[in-house]
């Protein structure tokens, strides 16, 4: 059902691309034509402008001239008669005028360059309709930002394999026995070169491209199109994206303020939510900020729709997607000029949702549904200097997941398990502030796990917490390139009790290209 | 007619979309304006008159390269029926991003309502090498062009131009406004050249006064900024006080630029220091822009 009427609305959607609402609106204000003026059609319309506007000034000029002639002419016949042609002839002009100007409202020229040395001469009545801007001609804008970093710590550099193995919440490094997400080796590493192209693909729509390469590996990290003219205050966009739920999760890792992502989106996420789908966002027109947005999304995401198949093990079921959905509101009071402040909430449903898990002796599978939902808060002081000194941004998440499985494999046979219920939940706050220009300081509390519990035929297991302490300083030299020193403590709960660690990261990160500006 | 027709085609929602989008605005209501700095915001009411309602998205004490593209902007830009850009890529930090999130398209790049003023003048300082090792670069042209009143007079009728064709009704005030605002600079001009005549020149922190200076012939004497977007550093600072120690000049520094730099000059080569906005008041008028003008130029005038 969800699927017909997404596919109806995108029907309609598509039906209503038609052009030139807004131009229809200006030709209906346009007063209807009256009979062409005697004037050479072969002139320029600036130039034909200019002469109507002088005309009709000096109509004015003689009408006013002749109103304030003494008491004893005015009233005649001939008198009324010569100022009604005259004021005939004025709304004659004025008509003529506003037509033109619509006409020139209508076939206002594109990227210009103006000819004018000194930059004194008459204006174009109409003012130039083109934008001055270094964008490259019709190549898309490309940006590369590699993201080195120097890595130790001590546990042998297995400190993100403790990370991934936190207990209750069964990621993908714990299953697997590490290098999931975010694994580095000790020592230097190249954790990622970001290439990244953007531009208008049409009329209709902007397209972005991001590829995340990374050792041999090339991801398809986003590649996405996104509606320009659409319905006021609608906008779709389709592809592969990072989804709009959090604040955190449509973040590239440039974008950042540690070095690496928070442990909520870490353990429950496998990193972030980044899928293949549709979303859909509405921004009203409302003197508050508030925008809503929709997602259809394909779901293969580690942590809430994660989709193994048949091919994994028999007994996993194989399902059409869409198997997720997602739906968020951002809601943003003005705080004025020196500040920024929104609120956020998320909500999600997997339709299907497949572990695999270490058994007693052969792998378990299991299989049924998730829902998480989500709190955001972000508040951003500018404090008006230069290169960010005195800045403050704080920045928290709270993300809380329930998964609702059965067993319905052991090894290759098909069993009927029992139903597990999981119940897991994440929280980082961070503060970041500009201590001196082009230097800032950040502290970040990541918790995982406050509510941690597995629900199985009345029984219920409980597991530990786990916590995360971060701090770093961070020199950007420009806006484009930047220096981190980053220090992380870790405590976590495992399997075998609790396990703890200390990390240093050095890193260095550069925006070479037309890089984009980003949006809050 | 062309509503029913959509209605049979599309159905019930679909009419219901299409009428609601194309709902005309009530006749007597103010054109909503989107100024992205207080100098274009100042331009767009001096103009617009009683027919707009102007609203500025970058405070007038910040530097309009760096700002974050907040939500509240994009409250603003979502009910924009014209946005006036400063342009040449002043903005391009934030306003791409804003306009991307806005959900407005009338007033993207274009279209009839988006008006940039870079690209209703000449700029100086054209076709420098998109080189970031030179730091902050603008290959396409100064953008500090409002701190140019001849210039400001020029944008302020094609703005009329532009107001005027999407509010035929109002033509006549709008151009009238702008030529009035016009006079009003070249009546003021002989006086700025007259009191800055003779005087030695001056030091500024950023490229942004440079078209008062090249307007008034004054002398660009340094930066100190050692490249544009890029903190003055104490060799830089050094070499400035080598090279000019002796001969005669004053410090000019906007307001949301550091003073350490500029006062270590101001002691070092015993000139004075002025520290001015670039910007005015976010609700300025066209007497407050000219009044703005007066203050650089005393600045200036004031190293003799």
């Amino acid at each position: 059902m969800t699927a017909t009427s997404l596919f109806l609305f995108t029907a309609i959607a598509f039906a209503a691309l038609s052009p030139g609402l807004d131009a229809r609106a200006l030709q209906e204000q346009a007063p209807p034509p009256v009979a062409p003026l005697a004037t050479p059609r072969s002139e320029p319309r600036s130039d034909r402008v200019a002469r109507l506007e002088g005309e009709r000034r000096e109509l004015l000029a003689e009408v006013a001239a002749l109103r304030s002639q003494p008491v004893g002419q005015a009233g005649t016949a001939a008198f009324e008669a010569r100022i009604a042609e005259l004021e005939r002839r004025i709304r004659e002009l004025e008509s003529e005028l506003a037509k033109l100007r619509a006409d020139a409202l209508r076939s206002l020229p594109g990227t210009q360059t103006p000819a004018d040395p000194t930059g004194l001469q008459p204006a174009d009545p109409f003012g130039q309709g083109g934008q001055v801007t270094a964008g490259n001609a019709f190549n898309p804008s490309i940006s590369v930002i590699p993201d080195g970093v120097y890595y130790n710590d001590d546990r042998g550099g297995g400190a993100t394999d403790i990370i991934g193995g936190a207990a209750g919440f069964d990621t993908h490094a714990a299953e697997t026995g590490g290098h999931g997400h975010g694994s580095v080796e000790r020592g230097f590493n190249l954790r990622e070169l970001e290439v990244s192209f953007s531009g208008s693909v049409d009329p209709y729509f902007d397209a972005w491209a991001v590829l995340a390469v990374s050792g041999a590996e090339i991801e398809a990290e986003e590649a996405f199109v996104q509606t320009r003219q659409f319905i006021p205050g609608l906008q779709v966009k389709f592809g592969k994206f990072f989804s709009g739920i959090g604040y955190m999760n449509r973040q590239h890792p440039h974008q950042w303020d540690f070095v690496d992502q928070a442990v909520p989106y870490e353990l429950l996420f496998g990193g972030a939510l980044n899928e293949v789908g549709v979303q859909v966002n509405w921004l009203p027109s409302l003197p508050i900020y508030t925008l809503v947005g929709f997602e259809a999304l394909q779901g293969e995401n580690e942590g809430v729709a994660q989709h193994l198949g048949p091919d994994t093990a028999a007994s996993f079921a194989d399902r059409a997607g869409p198997r997720l959905f997602t739906g968020f509101v951002k809601v943003s009071p003005d705080v004025g000029y020196s500040g920024a402040l929104q609120f956020g909430a998320s909500l999600g449903h997997s339709r299907l949702h497949q572990e695999q898990h270490d058994g007693d002796a052969e792998p378990e599978a299991l299989e049924g549904t998730t829902t998480f939902f989500g709190l955001d808060a972000v508040y951003r002081y500018d404090s008006g200097k230069q290169w960010g000194a005195g800045d403050v941004t704080l920045q928290s998440e709270y993300f809380r997941r329930a998964r609702s499985l059965d067993v319905v494999g052991l090894g290759s046979q098909p069993v009927a398990g029992p139903p597990r219920d999981f119940a897991q939940d994440g929280l980082y706050a961070q503060a970041v502030y500009g201590f001196a220009p082009r230097w800032t300081a950040g502290f970040r509390l990541d918790l995982a796990g406050l509510v941690n519990r597995v629900d199985e035929a009345g029984a219920t297991t409980t597991y530990d917490s786990s916590r995360r302490y971060t701090a770093n300083v961070t020199f950007n030299p420009t806006e484009f390139s930047r220096f981190r020193f980053q220090y992380a403590r870790g405590d976590f709960a495992a399997a075998s009790g609790r396990e703890a660690y200390n990390q240093v990261w050095v890193q260095f990160q550069m925006s070479l290209g037309a890089h984009g500006a980003h949006k809050f | 007619m062309q509503n029913a027709k959509c209605t049979m085609r599309m159905g019930l929602l679909a009419t219901a979309m299409v009428v609601f989008a194309a709902a005309p605005p009530a006749a007597a209501a103010p054109l909503n304006v989107v100024a992205t700095t207080s100098s274009m915001g100042m331009l767009a009411r001096v103009v617009g008159g009683d027919a707009v309602r102007v609203t500025v998205l970058a405070p007038p004490d910040r530097d309009a390269h760096y700002l974050l593209a907040k939500p509240s902007m994009l409250v603003a830009l979502r009910r924009a029926d014209l946005l006036v850009a400063v342009g040449a890529d002043l903005e391009v930090g934030w306003l791409p991003a804003a306009l991307q999130s806005a959900n407005n398209p009338r007033i993207l790049p274009g279209q009839p309502g988006y008006f940039e003023g870079a690209a209703q003048v000449d700029l100086i300082e054209k076709g420098e090498a998109a080189d970031r090792a030179r730091g902050d670069v603008h290959p396409m042209g100064n953008p500090h062009y409002y701190m140019d009143p001849p210039r400001m007079a020029r944008v302020a009728s094609a703005l009329a131009g532009r107001l005027a064709a999407m509010t035929p009704a109002a033509a006549s005030g709008f151009s009238a406004r702008a030529e009035a605002f016009g006079r009003a600079v070249a009546e003021r001009l002989p006086e700025w050249r007259r009191q800055v005549a003779g005087a030695p020149g001056a030091i500024f922190f950023h490229k942004d006064a440079n078209y008062l200076a090249q307007l008034l012939d004054v002398k660009i004497l340094a930066y100190v900024e050692p490249v544009p977007g890029i903190p003055p550093s104490a060799s830089h600072l050094r070499d400035l006080v080598a090279r000019l120690k002796g001969t005669r000049g004053v410090i000019i520094h906007a307001t949301f630029q550091p003073d350490e730099g500029p006062q270590f000059l101001a002691k070092s080569l015993g000139w004075k220091v002025a520290r001015l906005p670039l910007e005015v008041a976010v609700d300025a008028d066209a007497a407050a822009y000219l009044t703005h003008i007066d203050q650089w130029v005393a600045a200036i005038a004031s190293g003799k």
